[in-house]
């Protein structure tokens, strides 16, 4: 609470950017019932999810990797590679952002409020424990995933000293992963849910809670994550032997 | 030296910096532009799909992305790529000081950095101008006249200016705030909704055209945007120019007494 009304900015920024994100389908839906197959209220809780997986990230990874190119242009990764942890690991989680906390409770409660909402429709598929459990579980793993993706626009900082673009390349990408998966087709498709997947995120955990559980698609999920992460890691090891510290 | 040569020695310095980093402003210009004509061309095609119309709200599905092309670039001309003009920054950092000391103006001085730092984005519009045909091979008739692109011209260069004096007003929170940024990127959000840039406002429900009237964002883009489409009607320019010019005055008055409070405050830290 050092810089209060910074605080108090970004909790107001959160609220309207969440306004302003669903306010888009709202408005849509007042000319369709369904958009890709899916209902109001299913994208409802599409939208909601990535909104929920955003205040994750930025509650959790977000600063950090804000740092991160810093830490690896001055040398300051050293103070990080000496300890007995991944260095990795500790860049990624050492900071919790306790303004977005705030912004995690209230799209917790936004993300409530679309469940009410959809379980009040007729929903294709039965709402049980289980599909609930399975969803938050998809979430969780899709905020690590959205990490994972952030993570290939800073690590090339360790050879070009510079994320001068990157950063602004990967706002513009992620936008891609708040728009339901259904709407994308073709090559885009293809490349949404493989090459670059933003559509497993979210989109492929809200297909498994609205039509029900299906194991190809589960296995695809965590399957593209995982390798996405062994990828991510891969590179991350060939970064740090480029990386020159400040002190040799 | 004049303030001519002055200017023109600002407006090219800030140009020839934004242009030294090539690579970076064009891959990130390609990609903005590519991912955002994806994201419409996409939704779009399975709005029209699902719902079986030829015509939502009197757009066709090619005059809707033509829409969003358009839009697109009008909103690059008038937002312009940085997040704000800098000043916060030197108002943390103590580097104002030298710009009350010298013999210019402040605001003078940073709107034409400002108009510099335009100067890639003009080459990047006409890039995907010359882009456009080879992407979207639709066959459309655009009445366009010479009178409608220098009018939408003119719009876009009065909506640049008071996008300016917004941010100028922002900017000199920072007197008082530690941070603005977020300031600045929720203008930027709600700007591009109430704007048209994330839909069209036929698209809003009616209870929000007052409000849409009111603000001076359906005058930044996509009054422009429909000018250069034949589509706007000579009560729409009017009202639309009226509205940029009254928001002009409001914000360039608030700006001022902004910054002539936030300057008794100003301490001039970090020199």
């Amino acid at each position: 609470m050092e810089f209060r009304v910074d605080f108090y900015f970004r909790i107001v920024m959160d609220i309207l950017f969440y306004v302003v994100e669903i306010s888009f389908f709202k408005i849509i839906y007042g000319h369709v019932s369904t958009l890709g197959g899916w209902t109001e209220n299913q994208s409802l809780v599409f939208i909601s999810s990535f909104l929920l997986v955003d205040a994750l990230h930025m509650s959790i990874f977000a600063n950090n990797m804000w740092w991160m190119p810093f830490f690896i242009n001055k040398g300051d990764l050293d103070y990080y590679l000496v300890r007995p942890v991944s260095s990795l690991f500790f860049l990624s989680v050492r900071d919790f952002a306790a303004n977005s906390f705030i912004n995690l409770l209230i799209a917790i409660g936004i993300f409530t409020w679309s469940l009410v909402n959809y379980s009040h429709g007729t929903p294709e598929a039965p709402i049980t424990l289980n599909s609930l459990f399975l969803y938050g579980a998809l979430i969780l793993n899709g905020t690590f995933l959205y990490y994972v993706l952030g993570m290939f626009f800073i690590i090339p900082v360790f050879w070009i000293q510079s994320d001068r673009g990157f950063r602004d390349i990967w706002y513009q990408v992620s936008q891609l992963g708040s728009r339901p998966d259904v709407i994308f087709k073709g090559w885009v498709r293809r490349i949404l849910t493989s090459v670059f997947p933003m559509a497993l995120i979210v989109s492929f955990p809200s297909v498994l809670f609205f039509k029900g559980f299906e194991w190809t698609t589960l296995f695809h999920v965590l399957g593209m994550s995982l390798l996405m992460f062994c990828v991510m890691v891969f590179f991350w090891r060939r970064g740090l032997r480029s990386y020159s510290s400040a002190s040799s | 030296m004049n303030w001519l040569n002055l200017s023109w020695q600002i407006y090219t310095s800030e140009a020839r910096k934004l242009m030294s980093y090539r690579a970076d402003f064009w891959a990130k210009s390609l990609v903005t532009f590519l991912t955002a004509m994806t994201i419409a061309y996409c939704l779009w095609h399975s709005i029209y799909e699902s719902t079986g119309k030829t015509e939502i709200q009197g757009y066709r599905f090619e005059v809707m992305i033509l829409y969003y092309f358009v839009i697109l670039n009008v909103r690059k001309l008038v937002e312009g790529e940085e997040l704000g003009g800098g000043m916060s920054q030197e108002i943390y950092d103590g580097s104002l000081s030298r710009y009350l000391i010298y013999p210019l103006n402040y605001l003078r001085f940073k709107y034409i950095q400002h108009l510099g730092a335009q100067f890639p984005i003009y080459l990047q519009v006409a890039f995907f101008t010359l882009l456009f045909p080879l992407l979207f091979t639709f066959q459309l008739e655009i009445p366009l006249s010479l009178t409608h692109l220098l009018l939408a011209l003119l719009i876009i260069y009065l909506a640049h200016f008071t996008q300016f004096l917004m941010l100028y007003c922002i900017e000199g929170i920072a007197f008082w705030a530690d941070n603005i940024w977020s300031l600045i990127v929720m203008l930027r959000f709600t700007g591009r909704l109430l704007g048209g840039v994330m839909l069209p406002l036929e698209i809003f429900p009616d209870w929000a055209t007052p409000l849409l009237n009111l603000l001076p964002f359906k005058s930044f883009f996509y009054l422009p945007t429909k000018i250069m489409m034949g589509e706007a009607t000579l009560a729409q320019i009017t009202s639309g120019l009226m509205t940029l010019l009254i928001w002009m005055v409001i914000l360039a008055i608030v700006g001022k007494f902004t910054w002539r409070r936030g300057l008794l405050t100003y301490s001039g830290v970090g020199i």
